[in-house]
């Protein structure tokens, strides 16, 4: 396979499948998916129920493995990592944004931003975590209730936390999905503002959603059908 | 009424469809519950056999076992033994006992059979058969009405002897049965049913009752008050208007003021006294047994508190599982009563099938109980499956039942199904609280920690007595001992010497490699009194007759001075007889120790001179190293004599891989004489297995009390931590995403419940210290040193359980890809 050593691309994913198996049938949830993601780009994928989205995310984030292809984050090959390489990559390349933001209850706010640095493979110290948390926090204007429980806090603040967690390391990228699934549309609308105010800071985002108005937000549309991907506009640019 | 039975088998095929669908809580459950029913019901019924069931005879509460008890000068009591002239006067003498029963037990060989199974004999007095109300197979028991002194040699056989020795031979009435040289008639056999009372000690079964005044007390001990017997054994029907101390008052002066006339010729008997003891029957054959039944019964308690825990912990997940359905059915306007219904519909069915197979346990358990404990337990003969096994089933199964519902009930979180159902979104999941989980951690660890290492301390201890050597080689011996058919005649007396003749035709076995002419190391010693010449001090060594080859034989090692030679041996039928000048005696080290000053050589006390009674004064002339008799801790003082030519009790030791039947002794003695016949023959071997019995009796019930407690605090820890990893999977699955690797997810898991589980062993070492201050006296023995290793074992085990707890279920979500932990519930 040609390594593309192109400095601007985030994420290539060439031929990629993946086909669940269970008792009775396989399903061809997604079938040789060529994808490239360049940095500083914002990418929306939509496309039907059971399209797809979810899963190609989850293979995107290293949650799952393909059942073939090749997928380079900048430049290195992560198509065949162990359980545990694949979660050291996740941990510094990859900022997850959940629909039911995935905040740990026990853990105040300050301790759940900081919770990707203590997995870092070199762990920062109390100082460093301190700083880079607050800085991230500042980002989504969530400064104020850094000692606060997750449930204390409403929807749209819980995924605001969200965003600053997945920020914390610096990803490579941040993958988001649904992120305004659970939120009324006020909160909504902020959390998409936090996003777009991000990218415009340089990050690159790809972000699955059904809600037309959002994915117009972003600067690449994808659509996917059946596994597969409709338009995209990317692809021609990358090679 | 009708519709309330309609609504119930609604809750209950509810409750058994809901079930269906939880096969593994349904295992797990009453996997535990069935176990520990089992063991509880398996205790219960034989501590309620013991220590309440009334016997099973006619008028149990008024039967009471008299004994005969004599006050030294010294203040100190001797066993209650009675003599026989005491027995007899007691019975010639009383107007309080309305039936008299006398047993004198024996064992001898049943001559008349062709294989000459040796047999336990009891004599008994005509009222016992109906005392105790023996039910007959065939013919009939004893005439109650004939006099004590009836010379008429009659037999019953015990069922077991009819089926066993004479093949259930339908004409056995009218047949004959000798014994030595007296045949007695049989005239009936004893039903099957019969239980008989364990007078003499636990798990003791007669096979044949003869009658009472052809006991072997001979004339001598017949007139002899002051010579005790261990075999004779007084029960009696008290009259209703007396209690046994009445009795006791009345009888005592009276026996006394005779006996202190029947030994009045005797010095040695100044200033004893004599009383007679009353007691209940039932608490007579309880005797020291008590303390045995009840350590089992806390011990099965620890038990039913471990898997109660295990099962509300079981329970508690379930409900948590059970919230959206509970959710639903709430919505659609179930009532919490109708909630309840359904949760003790589920608690019930589950408790009932437990049940059932509990029953069945109990039941094996019984069969083992019988077979295996007979001798430490008394009376488990009657140890079946019982009213009261059924009640108290019934009793603990309500109670669990309700408790288990009750447990259900409080754990529904009525405000957070409402919250379910508005669906807020923030994880509304009703998890157990992580207090509840932490006490049930806390509970578990303290409670399996204080019992594993109870029973296995006593367990330790039980395998220790068993495993030490006894410090003489036992291996390929066989025990033989014979015993006369008869009178001798005039030309055997004067004939060639029997003792000599039976070892030599042993000897000619071509299994034989070796004979002793001594009775075998594991077979006991007799207590004597003995007297050092030089201090006149007094001594009560146990003393054994033996002959110039023993020590060599099972290598007991000679510390100084010589073995006996063959010159020693003496020539008499009994000591006095055969008396020669010089009689020589090697003792024990420990009794060396007693006559050596401290610090001088162990030969000082060779050349001492000892005196036993009339058979005259004895030489030391040589020490040996003592020897532990199995079950027993220490080596007491000991003295060997040399045995006389006439003697017929052979140490036989086997050629390696051979073995000796009871038909080849027979035929080789025959072949010498027909005096003799053998009385019993045991491997050495088996005799320490049975000297060893009640350790390992102990080391059975607390290795098997010590597997389940660890088996249910397995299970136990395992459901909480498995539950509760279970609730926390999206959080383990964010953390995954996040970037934790395995390693971290289980750090995370074990250092959250590592505190729980220091807080138990912490509880169950204050637990333990408070038992070992309450107990301090009883525990004494048992509290050593090397207590500490397996006090660490044993937190070790636990920790090793609860690591393994907390790690197994961690497996199914730490090595699939992230994602299978972060999907939604299924
Ligand atoms: N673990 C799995 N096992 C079997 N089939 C799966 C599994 N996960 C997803 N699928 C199937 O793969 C297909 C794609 O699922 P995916 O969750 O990616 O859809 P989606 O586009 O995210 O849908 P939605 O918009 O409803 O979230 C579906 O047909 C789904 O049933
Ligand atoms: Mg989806």
């Amino acid at each position: 396979m040609n390594q593309n050593k192109n400095n601007n691309i985030a994420i290539k994913m060439s031929n990629i499948s993946k086909i669940f198996e269970t008792q009775a049938l396989e399903t061809h949830a997604l079938t040789d998916i060529n994808l490239t993601i360049n940095k500083g780009d914002y990418i929306s994928i939509s496309g039907p129920s059971g399209c797809g989205k979810s899963t190609l995310l989850s293979l995107l984030g290293l949650l799952d493995m393909p059942t073939s292809g090749t997928y380079f984050i900048e430049g290195e090959d992560v198509s065949q990592l162990s359980l545990d390489q694949a979660a050291e990559t996740r941990n510094s390349k990859i900022g997850f944004i959940f629909q039911s933001f995935n905040l740990i209850d026990e853990l105040s706010v300050f301790d759940n931003v900081a919770l990707p640095l203590r997995y870092h493979r070199n762990k920062p110290n109390v100082e460093t975590i301190k700083n880079r948390v607050n800085e991230c926090l500042a980002q989504v204007s969530m400064t104020h209730r850094t000692s606060h429980k997750p449930n204390q806090l409403s929807g749209g603040q819980q995924q605001r936390i969200a965003i600053a967690r997945a920020l914390v390391t610096n990803p490579a990228i941040l993958l988001v999905d649904e992120p305004t699934g659970n939120l009324d549309s006020k909160s909504g609308d902020q959390v998409m503002d936090v996003l777009a105010q991000l990218n415009e800071n340089g990050t690159t985002i790809c972000m699955v959603t059904h809600d037309p108005r959002y994915a117009d937000m972003a600067k690449i549309q994808l659509k996917l059908l059946d596994g597969a991907i409709l338009t995209v506009p990317s692809l021609q640019i990358a090679n | 009424m009708n519709l309330f039975f309609s609504s119930l088998s609604y809750s209950v095929k509810q409750a058994y469809k809901s079930l269906q669908q939880t096969p593994s809580f349904v295992f797990s459950v009453i996997t535990t519950m069935s176990i520990t029913l089992g063991a509880l019901l398996c205790v219960l019924t034989l501590a309620y056999v013991m220590l309440f069931k009334p016997l099973p005879y006619p008028d149990a509460e008024h039967l009471v076992k008299v004994d005969h008890i004599m006050t030294k000068k010294d203040g100190s009591r001797t066993d209650p033994l009675f003599s026989y002239p005491s027995m007899m006067y007691l019975v010639n003498n009383q107007t309080l006992f309305s039936d008299i029963a006398l047993s004198s037990y024996d064992k001898q060989i049943l001559t008349s059979h062709t294989s000459q199974p040796t047999m336990l004999t009891t004599y008994v007095t005509p009222a016992w058969f109906e005392l105790f109300q023996v039910p007959m197979e065939l013919g009939r028991a004893f005439a109650k009405d004939v006099d004590i002194k009836n010379d008429v040699p009659e037999a019953v056989l015990s069922f077991d002897t009819w089926q066993q020795a004479f093949n259930n031979d339908e004409n056995i009435i009218g047949k004959t049965v000798r014994f030595r040289d007296v045949s007695f008639k049989v005239i009936g056999v004893s039903a099957q049913s019969f239980i008989e009372p364990q007078l003499i000690k636990a798990g003791y079964k007669s096979q044949v009752w003869l009658t009472w005044d052809f006991n072997r007390t001979s004339a001598r001990a017949r007139k002899d008050w002051g010579s005790i017997n261990e075999n004779l054994i007084f029960v009696a029907k008290l009259d209703k208007n007396n209690s046994t101390a009445q009795a006791e008052q009345q009888l005592s002066p009276s026996v006394n003021a005779k006996w202190q006339e029947g030994v009045a010729s005797d010095a040695f008997y100044d200033g004893w006294r004599v009383d007679i003891q009353v007691s209940q029957l039932k608490s007579a054959i309880l005797s020291n047994h008590q303390q045995s039944v009840l350590l089992l019964l806390a011990g099965v308690f620890g038990l039913v508190l471990i898997a109660c825990s295990n099962i509300a912990n079981l329970f508690i997940a379930r409900m948590a599982q059970l919230q959206k359905t509970l959710a639903i059915s709430a919505a659609v306007g179930a009532k919490k009563s109708q909630l309840f219904k359904l949760l003790l519909a589920e608690s019930s069915l589950l408790m009932f099938a437990s049940l059932m197979i509990a029953l069945i346990f109990a039941s094996v358990g019984f069969v083992v109980l019988q077979q295996n404990l007979a001798q430490v337990f008394p009376r488990v003969d009657e140890v079946v499956l019982s009213t009261f096994t059924l009640s108290s089933a019934i009793l603990f199964a309500t109670m669990f039942t309700l408790f288990f519902a009750l447990l259900g009930n409080k754990m529904i979180n009525y405000r957070a199904i409402s919250q379910h159902l508005h669906g807020s979104g923030k994880g509304v999941d009703m998890q157990i609280s992580k207090k509840v989980r932490y006490s049930l951690i806390v509970s578990q660890v303290a409670i399996a920690s204080v019992l594993v290492f109870g029973n296995l301390s006593l367990f330790t201890e039980a395998l220790k007595v068993i495993n030490e050597p006894v410090g003489v080689n036992t291996a390929n011996f066989v025990d033989i001992d014979f015993s006369t058919k008869r009178r001798p005649t005039q030309e055997e007396i004067d004939g060639p010497v029997l003792g000599t003749a039976i070892k030599n035709s042993l000897l000619a076995l071509p299994q034989v490699a070796a004979v002793s002419n001594s009775q075998s190391p594991l077979s006991g010693f007799y207590e004597m009194a003995l007297t050092n010449v030089a201090t006149n001090e007094h001594m009560l060594p146990g003393v054994k007759w033996i002959d110039e080859s023993y020590f060599q034989l099972i290598e007991q090692p000679l510390l100084a001075g010589d073995y006996f030679t063959v010159s020693d041996i003496r020539e008499g039928f009994t000591g006095p007889e055969g008396k020669i000048d010089n009689m020589v005696m090697i003792i024990n080290d420990t009794l060396a120790k007693k006559v050596v000053p401290q610090g001088a050589s162990l030969d000082y006390a060779l050349g001492k001179k000892f005196k036993m009674d009339e058979r005259g004064v004895f030489t030391v002339i040589g020490i040996v190293k003592g020897m532990k008799m199995p079950g027993v801790s220490n080596i007491p003082v000991r003295a060997y004599v040399p045995s006389s030519v006439h003697s017929i009790s052979m140490t036989v030791k086997l050629k390696p891989n051979q073995t000796l039947s009871r038909e080849q002794v027979i035929t080789a003695v025959n072949e010498v004489t027909s005096l003799f016949a053998l009385f019993s023959m045991k491997d050495v071997a088996e005799i320490h297995q049975q000297l060893l019995f009640s350790e390992r009796a102990t080391a059975i019930t607390t290795g098997t009390l010590a597997l389940l407690t660890i088996l249910l605090a397995a299970l136990g820890l395992y459901g909480i931590l498995s539950y509760s990893t279970q609730m926390r999977r999206y959080e383990i699955g964010t953390r995954l995403a996040l970037g934790a690797k395995r390693r971290d997810i289980v750090n995370l898991i074990v250092f959250d419940n590592l505190i729980a589980v220091i807080i138990g062993i912490i509880i169950s070492i204050v637990i333990l210290i408070g038992l070992m201050m309450a107990f301090n006296e009883q525990l004494e023995s048992i509290i050593n040193v090397s207590l500490l290793p397996l006090f660490l074992l044993t937190l070790l085990l636990i920790s090793g359980i609860a690591f393994n707890a907390c790690y197994l279920p961690l497996r199914t979500y730490i090595n699939k890809p992230a994602l299978y932990s972060l999907r939604g519930s299924e």
